[in-house]
């Protein structure tokens, strides 16, 4: 079963997220802040991460390197937020993100992304 | 006694008025989070954070933690007194230095370099090293190199709480362009947010003190955007317990009725309680 | 709650069919909670139909309380209701009550009941826009925006942008800003060279900027050249960030203003030693 990770410090957000993937064969851990997500970090491995926010890219602590240490390409981070300016999204794939969406989001094409990478 | 009534009067009046402000500026609150243009970065109204010692690296990553795209953080360090951090910042955000020339917009001496960071996504913050003899030149240094047109200075230990720079961002578009020169809390008459024109005109922060720029260019809140943490919350107890001996010092040396002690009182606790809704409604978000 | 929010979000999504639980129930009765979901959900999704939701909101009368909130409250708390109804799927009800908002005396809850009545009315939002009394702040063209990214409304910029009436061009200009169209290079040069707004030619000055479309035209110079001192140099500062470099301003600015532009750039690279 494919694990997946979905970090947000809004509830409603990771609930509709986790309602959009829905009946899929994987499993969902959400974090709501930096602790909880080291301490899922360090116990499970994830096949895919999803950040409903920007903000912990630009900050500095690197913590998604605990999820996705050097040199490794896995897993995939997927980051949601509202930022559209390109500064700021070529700042966020530039660190390492795989994809970046906006909000408002299509949950069923989320759900394909979804499906798709996890098939990978 | 009279005296004393009509202070206690005022201190319950005073109380009850700031509560209401305080209801008014959170409704206003709630009424500005409501708008999107801050949150999808179609405002235009850019704000640079200045910074000066003491900074720590948890300081900068929850002041880059603020979501506001056109927000940057502009950091002043002593090369020579906080060389270790400044090595510290250089490594964690890829700082580099770049080209500095002074200009005759501030009064600023002493800058020994500007560093930038060759990642974007580290962009947002900017870092002086500057020889500063005091905050007032240490924030007129950031003031000098700061990208954006509004300038939001924190004090020491000083935060914006959750929101604050979207908000002050909505106020300043809710204005015509440039018509907004300065953000006022009117409690205390602090200049929260300066537009940097506005502060060239008046020769930088050694000569800004509470002083307004021109008031109808002056935004008035309610609501402090900005907080320090662990604020010490017996202050307010402690007050209150001595007006209410002082009160019934008075009381006890003019030999009063007992109706009028229990007045006085009953006065000081209804301030009291008021101020503790103002705290409580002052405290409802955390900083970043 | 967190499991009834996801029976909530599986029904509009069109996942399952089934009744909401009972905490979600209880709530519900007040209407704001589950207006607020809802707002939220319209907010950060789109593609999903609008119908269950209305449907849901009218069984539960979360209308009905906002809207008597909307009666009871006034000021910013009146404005706040009215905009968290724009965010809600349009009802006839609500179209009808949140009319006379338009006339109220205090200008946040006109600009939000205005809202409303966009959100409502699609096919009326141009003259809507362009009979409200006063001219739209950016902050407020903001929010119109953000109703078009929601769908619902048309994207059509040039008609709005060579409109007579000064609000239909800022909404117009936002659009062109907001998603980079380029092909309006010419309507904002005009705007630009126009001296009977000066509001509209800088915010036009600006989104040229922001689409970094070549300055050193006539239009620009003119107006860059009658600009107030503070103004320039804010702006300068702007072009600077946006990375124009000298070559590209050049004849907008006299010697000093160079001189100074060069130093504006210079700070946002490194300096280079060779030998």
């Amino acid at each position: 079963m494919a694990r997946l990770l979905i970090y947000a410090t809004d509830e409603l957000l990771t609930e509709l997220v986790r309602a959009a993937l829905a009946g899929l064969d994987i499993e969902i851990r959400t974090a709501r802040d930096r602790m909880r997500f080291e301490q899922l970090a360090r116990r499970m491995v994830f096949d895919l991460v999803l950040v409903l926010e920007a903000a912990p890219l630009w900050c500095g602590r690197e913590f998604f390197r605990r999820v996705r240490p050097r040199p490794l390409r896995r897993p995939e981070i997927y980051v949601i937020a509202r930022h559209q300016r390109d500064e700021t999204v070529l700042g966020l794939l530039e660190s390492g993100v795989d994809q970046y969406m906006t909000f408002p989001l299509n949950l069923s094409r989320l759900r394909g992304k979804v499906i798709y990478a996890l098939g990978r | 006694m009279w005296l004393m009534d009509c202070v206690l009067s005022c201190v319950a009046l005073w109380a009850l008025f700031r509560w209401r402000m305080a209801e008014r500026a959170a409704d206003r609150r709630v009424w500005l989070d409501r708008m999107h243009g801050a949150r999808s970065g179609t405002l235009g109204v850019g704000i640079s954070a200045l910074v000066t010692r003491p900074v720590t690296l948890e300081r900068c990553e929850r002041l880059l933690g603020v979501e506001y795209a056109l927000f940057e953080v502009v950091v002043v360090l002593d090369g020579e007194r906080d060389a270790v951090m400044i090595e510290q910042l250089k490594a964690r955000y890829h700082l580099i230095q770049v080209e500095y020339y002074p200009t005759d917009e501030l009064p600023v001496r002493g800058v020994r370099g500007l560093y930038r960071s060759r990642k974007r996504r580290f962009r947002r913050l900017v870092l002086v090293d500057c020889r500063t003899p005091g905050v007032v030149a240490a924030l007129d240094a950031a003031a000098e190199v700061a990208s954006y047109e509004y300038l939001l200075p924190l004090r020491v230990d000083e935060y914006p709480v959750v929101g604050a720079v979207e908000r002050l961002a909505t106020e300043v578009a809710l204005q015509p362009l440039g018509a907004v020169e300065q953000i006022c809390y009117l409690p205390t008459l602090y200049v929260v947010l300066w537009r940097r024109a506005a502060l060239i005109r008046i020769g930088g922060f050694a000569h800004c003190s509470m002083r307004v720029v021109r008031r109808e260019r002056c935004r008035w809140v309610w609501e402090m955007p900005l907080r320090r943490e662990n604020l010490p919350k017996w202050h307010s107890m402690l007050v209150f317990s001595l007006l209410a001996l002082l009160a019934a010092f008075v009381w006890w040396l003019d030999g009063g009725s007992l109706l009028r002690i229990l007045l006085w009182w009953m006065l000081l606790l209804l301030a009291f309680l008021c101020r503790l809704r103002v705290r409580q409604i002052a405290e409802e978000l955390p900083v970043v | 709650m967190l499991r009834s929010v996801n029976e909530l979000v599986c029904r509009v999504v069109g996942e399952q069919e089934g009744s909401l639980s009972l905490p979600l129930e209880r709530a519900v009765r007040r209407g704001r909670l589950l207006a607020e979901l809802v707002a939220q959900f319209t907010e950060s999704v789109y593609g999903c139909d609008p119908m269950p939701m209305a449907k849901l909101m009218c069984r539960y009368g979360t209308d009905r309380a906002l809207l008597a909130e909307v009666r009871r409250s006034h000021g910013y708390r009146r404005a706040s209701c009215l905009l968290l109804l724009a965010q809600l799927p349009p009802l006839e009800s609500v179209r009808r009550e949140v009319e006379r908002y338009l006339e109220d005396p205090a200008r946040e809850v006109r600009f939000a009941a205005l809202l409303v009545m966009l959100a409502a009315e699609p096919a009326e939002v141009f003259r809507r826009i362009a009979v409200f009394g006063e001219p739209l702040t950016r902050c407020e063209v903001g929010e119109i925006l953000h109703l078009l990214r929601r769908g619902l409304l048309p994207i059509a910029y040039r008609p709005l942008i060579e409109s007579e009436n000064s609000n239909l061009r800022r909404l117009g200009l936002a659009i062109v800003g907001h998603f980079a169209i380029e092909e309006a290079d010419d309507v904002l040069l005009k705007m630009v060279g126009e001296a009977w707004n000066d509001d509209l030619s800088l915010a036009a000055l600006y989104t040229l900027g922001a689409l970094h479309r070549p300055l050193q035209r006539r239009a620009v110079v003119t107006y860059v050249q009658r600009m107030d001192r503070e103004v320039r140099r804010e702006w300068m500062r702007s072009m600077a960030r946006e990375g124009y470099s000298l070559q590209q301003v050049r004849t907008l600015l006299d010697e000093g203003q160079r001189r100074r532009y060069v130093q504006l750039v210079a700070t946002y690279k490194r300096s280079l030693v060779c030998g």
